[in-house]
Order: C-alpha cells, then sequence, then structure tokens
C-alpha cells in the first residue's frame, strides 16, 4: 500500500460490488484494507471508477467490511489512541449473531486480517466464562453427547472444575 | 468523495461520552434529562432513556424546532413475534429484499421513503430532504442466504447510515454539512445558501408527531435518518449554528450515534434473551450460527480461548469437543507460558511425569500441570554487567511465594561439590529459560562460564540466596533434570543458630 503517496492514491475511486449487485465507492487506500481487492489489483492496473465483484459477500455485510478497512485507514493516518480504537471495534461488533457470523466468513474470504480477528475474538469472548449449558444456549447448539461421554470429557477436565 | 472524506471516524460514538455534555451546552440545550435507567450510562445525559419526547423536562427546545436529541420512542420497540406485519405497509418495502424497489423507494423525495406516514406528512424544507431521500445506498435488505435470523426485526437493515453523498445535485444541507464536516474554519459558501433555505422553511416543520413508538426498531436503518432529518431541520432553523465550528453538529451525531447503539444493544440482547426462551419452548428452531462456520475458522475462534476455557467448551458437543482437541491450540498455550517446552524434551519429566512428550494430546495433557506453575520474569546481571532476561519457572520445593527481584546479581560462584552440602532439602527449584531469542546468546553464555570452572553462580537479595546450577551431576542425580539449562535454587540463608 505504501508504494503509492496517499495524494495519488486517494484519486484513485473503487467501486466494490457485492453478491446482491450494490456498489460501495471507496478509496483505493482503504480497498486495498482488503487483501482480496489487494491481490486482484496486483493483476490488473487500476482504473478510476473500477467495479471489483466481491464475490459472495451481500451488501449488508460487504457496508460493515468497508466500514471496517475505513476506519482502519483513518487510524494509520491519524494514529488513533488504541483507546479509541476499542471503543470503535466495541461498538462495531456490536451486532446480533447471525451477522456476527457473516462477518466472520466476509472477513476469511476477502482475507482481512484484522477483521477476523476481531470478530473471532468477539465470538470467543461469548464462550469465555460460561458453563457448557450457557454456551449452548448462547450458540444454540444442541448436546450430542451420551452421558458416558460427557462423562469422560468431565473427567480430562477435572483439573479446571473449580473455576467453573 | 464521500461526505467530509470519512465523517464516520468522526462522529463515531467512541468519542462521544466525554463530549457530550459540551455538545449540550453549545447547542443552548438546558434540559433536564431524566436520570439515565442505566447506571452505566450516567455521563450520556442524551441517551434515549426516557422514551416519551412529551415529557416536560425534553421539550426544552423552543418550539417549532424539533427536539435536537430526539428520541424516537427507542424503549417502544420491543422486537415483536408477529415480525413486520404490524408495521404500516409503507414499510414493507423495506422488509423485503428488492433492491430496485428500494432504491426508487428512496429515489423518489419527499413523498417517498415512507419511514412513517406522519413524517412524510410534515413540509420540510425541500432541499433537506433531498440528499437524506436519495441516499447513495439504499438499503438493501439481504436475505439471509446462510444463517437463518430470528429476530423479528432483524430484516430492517442494519447499516452504516451513508445518506449524504457527493452527487451532481448536491443539496444546500449537504453542502452545509460538507463544509461544517469537512472544515469547520473554512468560510461558509454553503451557509448562504443553507441560511435562505431554512429562513423560508424554518418554521413550518413540526416533528411533535413523527416519532409513533410502535414503528421504529431501535437498530435499524429508519430511526437513524429520522435522527439525521432532525438534526438537519434543526440546523436548518437555527441560524446561529450555521456559522463558525462544526463542533456542535459533529457532537451531536456522535449522541445520536452512541445513543443509538446503545438502543441497539438493548435491543439485541432482549432478543437474544426472546429466541432463547422460545427455543428451549420448542417453539423456533435453534439458529446454530456455529453451523456455518467452516472448521478452520472454528480453530481461529477457539484459538483467542484461555485454557481453562477451552477445555469447558469441549463439554458442549462434539464438534466441540473435536475443535478444543486440536493439540496446535494447547501446543501454542502451553509455549506462550513456557517457550523451552517446544525444545527441552527433558524438561517435560519435570512438569509431569505422566505425560510422554511423544504420545497422543501431549500438549492437551501437560498443559494442567504448565498453567498451575509459578512463573516470574527477572533481569539477570553479573557484577555491573548485564547477562540477560530471564523468565524463572517454579518446578518443586518450597512455593516461592514473593517470587523473584526484578534484578539479580550474580556476585559471587562456588564449586559445585558443594551443593551437597549446601542445599537444603526443602529449597525452591527453579527452571530458567531466556526471555526472548535474543537473550539467548547471554544465557548460554552465562553457563559456559559458569561451567567452565565447574562452578555455581550465588547472588543475595534479603535473606533469600539465588544459586544458579548449570547443566552438572548434581541436577542430573538431584533434580533428576538430565536437560542441558539452567537450573536454580531458592532458599533461605543459613539460620545464625542451626538447628540441631
Amino acid at each position: 500500500m505504501a508504494d503509492v503517496p496517499p495524494s495519488q492514491q486517494s484519486n484513485i475511486m473503487l467501486k466494490l460490488k457485492s453478491k446482491d449487485g450494490e456498489t460501495f465507492e471507496v478509496e483505493k487506500a482503504v480497498a486495498t484494507q482488503i487483501n482480496f481487492v489487494k491481490g486482484m489489483l496486483e493483476d490488473v492496473d487500476e482504473v478510476d471508477g473500477m467495479e471489483i465483484p466481491m464475490g459472495e459477500v451481500e451488501a449488508s455485510i460487504l457496508a460493515k467490511v468497508v466500514e471496517f478497512c475505513k476506519f482502519r485507514h483513518q487510524q494509520e493516518l491519524n494514529q488513533t489512541s488504541p483507546d479509541e480504537v476499542d471503543r470503535w471495534e466495541k461498538a462495531f461488533v456490536q451486532v446480533e449473531k447471525p451477522t456476527l457470523f457473516q462477518l466472520i466468513l466476509a472477513a476469511n474470504f476477502l482475507d482481512v486480517q484484522s477483521l477476523l480477528d476481531l470478530t473471532c475474538k468477539t465470538v470467543a469472548d461469548m464462550i469465555k466464562g460460561k458453563t457448557p449449558e450457557q454456551i449452548r444456549a448462547e450458540f444454540d447448539i444442541e448436546n450430542d453427547f451420551t452421558p458416558e461421554q460427557l462423562a469422560e470429557v468431565r473427567r480430562d477436565n477435572a483439573w479446571c472444575s473449580d473455576d467453573r | 468523495m464521500t461526505l467530509a472524506g470519512n465523517p464516520y471516524h468522526e462522529s463515531h460514538p467512541t468519542a462521544i461520552i466525554d463530549r457530550t455534555n459540551e455538545a449540550r451546552a453549545e447547542a443552548g440545550n438546558e434540559t433536564n434529562s431524566d436520570p439515565p435507567a442505566d447506571p452505566t450510562l450516567t455521563n450520556l445525559p442524551l441517551a434515549p432513556v426516557a422514551s416519551n419526547r412529551r415529557h416536560p423536562s425534553r421539550s426544552s427546545l423552543p418550539t417549532p424546532v424539533p427536539d435536537p436529541f430526539p428520541t424516537t420512542g427507542f424503549t417502544a420497540i420491543r422486537p415483536r413475534p408477529e415480525g413486520l406485519s404490524g408495521l404500516p405497509s409503507d414499510l414493507a418495502p423495506l422488509a423485503a429484499p428488492a433492491p430496485e424497489a428500494i432504491a426508487s423507494h428512496f429515489s423518489q423525495p419527499s413523498a417517498s421513503f415512507s419511514l412513517t406516514p406522519r413524517l412524510n406528512s410534515r413540509k420540510r424544507p425541500a432541499s433537506l430532504m433531498m440528499d437524506l431521500d436519495k441516499p447513495g445506498r439504499p438499503s438493501q435488505i439481504a436475505p439471509d442466504r446462510e444463517i437463518q435470523m430470528n429476530r423479528p426485526n432483524h430484516r430492517i437493515p442494519r447499516q452504516p447510515v451513508h445518506p449524504l453523498r457527493h452527487d451532481d445535485e448536491l443539496s444546500t444541507a449537504q453542502r452545509l454539512c460538507d463544509v461544517t464536516l469537512d472544515s469547520p474554519s473554512s468560510p461558509g459558501g454553503g451557509y448562504k445558501r443553507m441560511r435562505s433555505s431554512a429562513d423560508s422553511d424554518a418554521g413550518s416543520s413540526s416533528c411533535k408527531d413523527m416519532d409513533d413508538p410502535e414503528i421504529m426498531a431501535p437498530d435499524s436503518v429508519p430511526a437513524l435518518v429520522m435522527q439525521l432529518r432532525q438534526l438537519l431541520d434543526y440546523i436548518a432553523s437555527k441560524p446561529s449554528l450555521q456559522h463558525g465550528s462544526a463542533s456542535f453538529v459533529r457532537d451531536y451525531l456522535r449522541t445520536m450515534v452512541l445513543s443509538n447503539s446503545y438502543a441497539a444493544e438493548k435491543a439485541i440482547q432482549e432478543s437474544n434473551k426472546e429466541h432463547k426462551l422460545e427455543v428451549y419452548a420448542g417453539r423456533r428452531k435453534p439458529s446454530e450460527c456455529f453451523k456455518f462456520i467452516p472448521d478452520e475458522l472454528a480453530k481461529h475462534i477457539f484459538g483467542f480461548l484461555e485454557g481453562k476455557h477451552l477445555a469447558r467448551a469441549r463439554e458442549v458437543c462434539h464438534r466441540w469437543n473435536d475443535f478444543a482437541c486440536e493439540e496446535p491450540l494447547w501446543k501454542s498455550l502451553c509455549l506462550k507460558k513456557w517457550k523451552a517446552l517446544e525444545s527441552d524434551k527433558d524438561l517435560w519429566k519435570l512438569v509431569d511425569k505422566d505425560v510422554d512428550p511423544e504420545g497422543p494430546n501431549c500438549w492437551r495433557k501437560i498443559f494442567p500441570k504448565v498453567s498451575n506453575t509459578s512463573q516470574w520474569r527477572c533481569r539477570l546481571q553479573k557484577t555491573g554487567r548485564f547477562i540477560c532476561n530471564l523468565v524463572a519457572h517454579q518446578i518443586s520445593g518450597t512455593p516461592l511465594l514473593g517470587g523473584l527481584p526484578e534484578v539479580l546479581v550474580v556476585e559471587r560462584r562456588f564449586n559445585i561439590l558443594h551443593l551437597q552440602t549446601f542445599v537444603r532439602p526443602d529449597a525452591s527449584i527453579l527452571y530458567f529459560e531466556p526471555e526472548l531469542a535474543s537473550d539467548r546468546t547471554g544465557f548460554d553464555d552465562f553457563i559456559d562460564y559458569l561451567n567452565k570452572r565447574t562452578r555455581a553462580g550465588l547472588a543475595l537479595e534479603g535473606q533469600l540466596r539465588f544459586i544458579f546450577i548449570p547443566p552438572c551431576d548434581y541436577t542430573r542425580t538431584q533434580v533428576e533434570y538430565p536437560g542441558q539449562s539452567l537450573l536454580g535454587v531458592v532458599q533461605h540463608a543459613y539460620p545464625l543458630v542451626p538447628e540441631l
């Protein structure tokens, strides 16, 4: 990303096109936060206003991805304080679970590592400190263990049983 | 170019909290708002805690100006089981996944964007409406292809609002926003037009009846768009706000976004609760978000868990048990605490003699012992000279409650043969490893230095003696450690009166 001075980069606008046909116009410097786009631009000469299909990512999710990339870009430019970044990210992942999981899939597909880490960590935080029953309720998971199998796993976990 | 480069960054809620009062002060708003319902929001007087806008304390702004801090009936917005069926028919397009329909819906000025029927009946400055009525990105409601949504109001798109967008037919209000948000100090060419349009129309707008609490979902585009409109209306009606610093607008936006996100959070929690109850009652199928997550991503998620949470996750179901048993996860957890486990197989016996370092699931099996081991950092010096940074792990003996001092200075060396008599049976035994790769050289040199003359190093700190022992007969026979790392003994100085 650093190979072109920012002043020139900002001139080039790219259109990211969602699966359902909506386009999001962003600066190249923002779009290249998405490795998927960056890789694509390595193979072709970018043109102002070029349209880039974003695969299976739907508009509602792509909008979030774009917001994330814009913030990252701003963060790089402005040296946003870690506190502020934290608060922004906390608000960013304040979405319903289906959206959060779709964001994980999109971040993975589009190869935006920091977004993937943020969303995965959010899910991990939902798991932390919960009993297995609470986790099942949180994620609508069915307990498919037989009592014997569960007992066996519990035996393995005897070492952390105090931390329940 | 989008509005002000990236106004989202500026207007993000992250910066709101401490500026809220400022915003109110600038707005000349002397609201004595009700105490926030949520104690965490005590510093957010503008949060939509009072659902009733007609509350006397909220009508602090002179009419007919719309309330600059509208609450839009947030509390009334509970997810309703019947989904959108209760919404006015005008909202139906918002719930249907037809982009074109929505686009055209949005692109017809005032007649469209039927957030609420009453809203449309309002007379608002036409110029102010255009930009909002024609957002750059029509709200697209993607039917959730893979993941079943379970909330009634989820279908109202939750999408960052980009209502203001550069366009050939740039509206006056938009110019105002461009100017104010972009460069607060710039001379306002746009202000004049803004003012004229505001002058002609201000006063005709009244949003008294626009917030029907039955209609807005807190976490919906319509709710936010309406608030944006109110902001523009408010600015239009207040000549004093059309000049100078954009501080007021910025703070207003921040407050708006924060209150919106707070309301969204509440709504999400509420709907989760409701959803869970329905699942338990058998009325609804579980959503099972995790089902759509490929294995490698699930493992990535599990990689953010600590050991005890990872262990606990095994009890959830078969699939989770498989993920949570992945050796790479346990290995990285172990190595995070104790790097030397990777290279020093002789160490394993010291940690847990029942675990075979080559056996299956060895990392998961050794983890409990690893996580129970105390460890400390410390800077090792010879007199006046830095050697390396160390991590010390206690492997046996009396628990070293006070830990290690920050700096240990090796002042003397003595012959390893004396260890047999010098070390007391209850001494704490430590295992040392270099903290970082860059500490490795100093660490190895120190071992060589001791070994060259078969010496152990001694450091004193208060009543404690710290003995550094290189690999030798003593470590092999007494500690049963045949490896090559540095060990340590910590014990109290000999009592002045020897025990008999």
